[in-house]
């Protein structure tokens, strides 16, 4: 491993500690460094927040397909048998 | 059983149902969470306060069921990736060569450059198909911070995982999902 050159795996792993914890003045020089010079890094790194919206809107929109979900009646009567024998 | 658990059940349980469905993304799993949190009232009754509300109890146990069932999900990936996990763990290597280099076909469509992709219903479809492909454990690791509503360090304490082995089970599933909508997106 190089002291000042990051590899392009390396890159991407900073890419996701960027977005949570954010990197060292260290980590960011290097990786400011590769990406300067590499345009799949720089691309993987908008893939990565585009990914991250993506997803936030998936799950909203799977919260609104479960708005009318229901137990089904066999299940309920399933359960509450559990809970009656239950101490 | 106390007799109030019952009218709790016919009441709350779709409701508690709803709720779990969404934070797991699986009825069976909704189903278990929910009956577990009425086992757990049963025996907890005595706890109840008669001036509290029924449902903000019930809410409370099922919450605390969701997070220990996030836990242990995040748990299994660092303790013994599956069989599958590890085909995965390879594949997202290939990625790279002997260099750490990426190992991109030429011509690659930079799908990051196009806008209003999110609200391109194609793209919904592909992402829905690649997240499909994800290792259940890895999905749930990923949209955690969404379904929890938790941001940087706080999912971190809250699945109680290091945020270094947060990070390094994001970027696989990251690179996951980036080599499969190289793949399915195309114009």
């Amino acid at each position: 491993m190089n002291i000042m050159f990051l590899s392009c795996k390396q890159v991407t792993e900073l890419v996701e500690k960027k977005q949570l914890v954010g990197l060292s003045t260290i980590e960011s020089m290097r990786f400011r460094l590769h990406v300067v010079m590499c345009a799949a890094c720089k691309s993987y790194e908008r893939q990565s927040l585009l990914i991250e919206q993506a997803l936030k809107r998936m799950i909203q929109v799977s919260r609104s397909d479960k708005d009318a979900a229901q137990l089904h009646p066999d299940t309920k009567l399933k359960i509450l048998e559990k809970i009656k024998t239950s101490k | 059983m106390p007799h109030d658990v019952e009218s709790w059940f016919h009441k709350y349980s779709d409701e508690l149902f709803r709720w779990s469905f969404y934070k797991t993304s699986s009825r069976e799993i909704a189903e278990d969470l929910v009956q577990e949190t009425f086992l757990a009232a049963v025996k907890n009754h005595k706890n109840f306060e008669e001036k509290a509300s029924a449902k903000t109890w019930l809410f409370s146990i099922l919450n605390h069921k969701i997070i220990d069932y996030y836990r242990k999900k995040v748990k299994s990936i660092t303790v013994d990736g599956t069989r599958a996990e590890q085909n995965f763990v390879q594949q997202t290597d290939s990625h790279f060569d002997a260099h750490q280099r990426w190992t991109l076909s030429k011509g690659a469509v930079l799908w990051e450059e196009e806008s209003h992709l999110l609200d391109n219903m194609e793209f919904r479809k592909v992402m829905g198909s690649c997240m499909a492909e994800l290792p259940e454990n890895w999905r749930l690791v990923i949209t955690s911070k969404y379904l929890l509503n938790k941001k940087g360090q706080e999912i971190c304490q809250e699945l109680k995982v290091t945020p270094s082995n947060y990070w390094q089970m994001v970027h696989r599933a990251k690179l996951m999902l980036k080599k499969c909508i190289d793949r399915l997106w195309k114009r």
